[in-house]
């Protein structure tokens, strides 16, 4: 048995009434990658905060290389050698790489001294085989790159135990593939890594041992190779998957939604030029592409939050702008909105109110300008119970609800009137494995009813998997497209990061 | 019941601290501090103190109002005082114009054009805001400012009353008199609230109240009003304007505020008198502040702030160390109380209930 990097012995942390930890045990041997999963809210954050300092253990101990630890702060936890790649950067982007790395732990409290912090860097860079620019500004680099910097910060602080926090939610597959390489030569320079992510194959292909959370408990550590991608994903869910359901092709027809020449401008930059597509009914047509590549503005043209498009755009013949928003969405425009937080639910309001958002004049739930609550209350329930929303409570305050939970009541919203044409912005961004199960399967259903989904996820895996037609976006412009039997990833890769063929 | 109770609970123990503050400021100014608890035994259980109370409480009620339907639209109207001046003389202005109608016709018509001179001031700050997204507190003071110009001007050279010294208009006709609550009663044979200005614009001020909760919590567009004062992002992808929402909130606030002008001119003074309002128009922040913006509770605190400013009044006869201004340091103390709710309401609830506990 290898030598021990760190363990969690009976730790619980509770927030409230919500125990976000029961009693988590397990130990992470040095110089190995260890993999943690478990869908949202199983626990896995919170109990590597625990680690990093960021919150204190309610109960339970923590022993970092034989000896018992209790931090209060990420200082006390990187002055042990544990250092957090967070999964939103913490990065200055005016700044250069090298003054980044240095921030918060310069030699001087008045001063920074260039020369020995830029002597320094170059040689962690030569040991660890980063070629970063350290006089670049953090601004001008691709994401992937920014991740660089972010590893180099809690090298430059001498960690020896490194935790990753979803770290491949935002790289393109080619990215993902130099990134694991990256981690591996970290592993042979004798750090510890912990991996923390939702994506089974990574976890798979990189981890030596995976430890498995579910409801804030440890399901089991096992070493990876004896697991296969199904055995970890019921491990992670406590229950057998379904399988897609099976996919019969789509019938020709005539486009529902036409778009020639579609550009759009937004702070005097083209943002998306001279898009063309069409889409059928029965069809779900993926939008492939690394997020900030127009896909915003796309989304908002066809959700009608912004019609400053040139081009033509055209629903059944007639203009895209011939109704109102409020009207387009009684007709059949269902929108799950990109940023669920801000732009799909509002979390002071309770369930029962973000039922009514969109719909606040339709017929069941008001008349004559009135919102019957009573009535609201019960579509509601309804919807809670189809979709297995918890807490089963209308009248529950959409704030306290998970976030799979909320995303659940997004889509079942969007749904629940006759969708002919559903815009599906990253329907399953941050929502666990059941959930994204449930979501999925909703779409097909609505799909295979003969309406036209347009789907925009930064997830390759989900748009292979729902897809019957695939567009990559590509700095405003379509880069490619491909049909389900043609799909390819390496090539939607390629396409992805701005190559043709 | 527990969640009403915990919602309550912060404005109360707000009072209750500036109360002990207000009483340790009498101290340090050598004063008993009985002649607190006398000037609010007098304005609040006093028949003739309650008259004054209930007659301060009603322009509190319509400009907390006024503010309280922009901050539910995350909108702030600091304009109320405006409002309010603009309502008082378009009043005065229809009543110069028609004389002799008929209280059948000209109280409703001076509710009318009160609430419209009021609503399209407060309108132009939302039209300017929706269209030119000029910000709302910048425009609402500036219109202040002109409002004031004008009312100034209108009372000085347009309705002046000549056989008077002081700056004030010619009276209303009986056509535009709101009923005294004392003549009210009085008609039921009963002596209430003699010889003070209370007056039946407290019970359209309560409706006012009633009308403004029912809009905003049990009608669609008041729905669409709420959702954009908690997220214009998602109203705009629910299809809701948030353009005619800014408009219609802040016309609403200003036609609430004008409203003040009835219980001033139809129901008291029956005329306007240059600076008749102690600020009600900025007291009413206050106001909608501690009733959380929602319509029912500034009914309880328009009573409060009304019972502040008549027992400042009492306490000013009372005690010849207290001036006035005391009053105002009261009330800031009592608004600072509540907006730092945030900062010790919790903390405080929580050791409250621990005590419990033990």
């Amino acid at each position: 048995m290898a030598p021990e990097a760190f363990s969690f012995a009976s730790v619980s942390k509770r927030f409230g009434a919500v125990q976000a930890n029961a009693a988590v045990s397990f130990s992470v041997q040095d110089k190995s990658i260890h993999g943690v999963v478990g869908e949202n809210g199983a626990g896995k954050s919170t109990i590597m905060k625990l680690l990093y300092g960021l919150y204190t253990p309610d109960e339970g101990s923590i022993t970092v290389r034989g000896k018992k630890v209790k931090f209060r702060s990420p200082q006390d936890a990187l002055a042990e050698g544990i250092g957090m790649v967070h999964q939103h950067f913490m990065l200055v982007p005016t700044l250069a790489v090298w003054e980044n790395v240095v921030l918060g732990s310069e030699p001087h409290a008045w001063a920074s001294n260039r020369k020995k912090s830029l002597a320094r860097l170059s040689e962690i860079q030569k040991e660890f085989g980063f070629h970063l620019d350290l006089e670049a500004k953090v601004e001008t680099l691709p994401v992937g790159l920014q991740q660089q910097v972010e590893i180099l910060k809690i090298l430059y602080r001498e960690a020896k135990i490194l935790i990753f926090d979803e770290p491949t939610a935002v790289l393109t597959p080619q990215e993902v593939d130099t990134f694991i390489e990256r981690l591996r030569g970290l592993q042979a320079q004798g750090k510890t890594i912990i991996f923390i992510s939702h994506k089974l194959k990574e976890i798979l292909k990189l981890t030596d041992r995976v430890t498995v959370m579910r409801q804030g408990k440890v399901v089991g550590s096992w070493e990876t190779d004896s697991l296969t991608e199904t055995s970890l994903a019921e491990a992670m869910i406590g229950r057998k998957m379904h399988s897609l359901p099976h996919r019969t092709p789509t019938p020709a027809a005539e486009p529902l939604l036409k778009a020639e020449k579609l550009s759009v401008t937004s702070a005097h930059r083209r943002v998306l030029s001279d898009l063309s597509f069409s889409l059928r009914a029965g069809e779900v047509v993926g939008v492939a592409g690394v997020d900030g590549n127009g896909q915003q503005e796309w989304i908002e043209t066809l959700a009608r939050v912004r019609s400053d498009y040139e081009g033509h755009l055209t629903w059944k013949g007639q203009d895209y702008r011939a109704w109102s928003t409020y009207d387009f969405k009684q007709r059949g425009l269902g929108v799950i909105p990109p940023d669920r937080l801000f732009e799909a639910v509002i979390l002071d309001f309770t369930l029962s109110e973000n039922v009514l958002l969109g719909h606040h004049f339709a017929t069941e739930v008001t008349k004559g300008g009135r919102v019957f609550w009573p009535q609201l209350a019960k579509t509601t329930s309804d919807l809670i119970h189809r979709f297995d929303i918890r807490p089963n409570d209308p009248q529950a305050r959409m704030g306290g609800l998970s976030g799979g939970n909320q995303q659940k009541l997004v889509v079942s919203r969007e749904l629940s009137r006759n969708v002919q044409l559903l815009v599906a912005a990253h329907p399953t961004r941050g929502v666990d494995i059941g959930a994204i199960e449930c979501i999925h399967s909703e779409i097909l259903r609505l799909r295979d009813q003969g309406a036209a989904v347009i789907l925009f996820s930064s997830e390759l895996d989900e748009i292979l998997a729902l897809s019957d037609r695939i567009l990559v976006l590509y700095n405003g412009k379509i880069q490619g497209e491909c049909t389900r039997a043609e799909a390819d990833e390496t090539q939607i890769g390629l396409w992805m990061t701005g190559g043709s063929q | 019941m527990r969640a009403l109770l915990r919602s309550m609970a912060p404005p109360v123990l707000g009072l209750g601290f500036s109360l002990v503050a207000a009483a340790l400021l009498l101290l340090l100014l050598g004063e008993k501090t009985t002649v607190l608890w006398e000037a609010l035994y007098n304005s609040c259980l006093t028949d003739f103190g309650l008259g004054y109370t209930l007659f301060y409480m009603t322009p509190y009620l319509f400009t907390g109002l006024g503010v309280a339907v922009c901050f539910q639209c995350g909108l702030f109207n600091i304009g109320g005082e405006g409002q309010l001046y603009l309502g008082a003389i378009a009043i005065v202005a229809v009543a110069s114009v028609l004389p002799n109608l008929s209280p059948w016709f000209g109280i409703p018509l001076g509710i009318l054009v009160a609430a419209g001179a009021g609503g399209t001031w407060g309108g132009i700050a939302g039209w300017l805001k929706a269209k030119r997204g000029s910000h709302e507190v910048i425009v609402t003071i500036l219109l202040n400012f002109i409002a004031f110009a004008i009312v100034n001007y209108l009372i000085l050279y347009q309705f002046d009353n000549p056989n008077s010294q002081s700056p004030e208009t010619l009276d209303v006709g009986p056509g535009y008199r709101i009923a005294s609550l004392s003549s009210l009663f009085g008609a039921l044979g009963l002596s209430l609230f003699d010889s003070t200005p209370a007056n039946v614009s407290l019970f359209i001020a309560i409706a006012t109240a009633f009308a403004a909760y029912f809009f905003l919590f049990h009608t669609s567009r008041g729905f669409a009003l709420r959702c954009v004062g908690k997220s214009i992002r998602a109203s705009e992808f629910a299809g809701i304007s948030v353009q005619s929402q800014t408009l219609l909130a802040l016309a609403l606030g200003g036609a609430f505020s004008g409203l003040v002008g009835i219980n001033e001119v139809m129901g008291s003074q029956h005329k306007v008198i240059e600076g008749f309002s102690p600020q009600y128009g900025f007291t009413g922040i206050a106001v909608a502040l501690l009733a959380r913006s929602h319509p029912l509770g500034v009914i309880v605190s328009a009573f409060l702030f009304g019972v502040l400013q008549n027992s400042a009044r009492e306490l000013e006869f009372l005690s010849d160390k207290v001036t006035k201004e005391l009053a105002v340091v009261i009330q800031a103390i009592l608004i600072g109380f509540v907006a730092a709710q945030a900062v010790w309401g919790k903390p405080f609830l929580r050791w409250l209930s621990r005590e419990k506990k033990r």
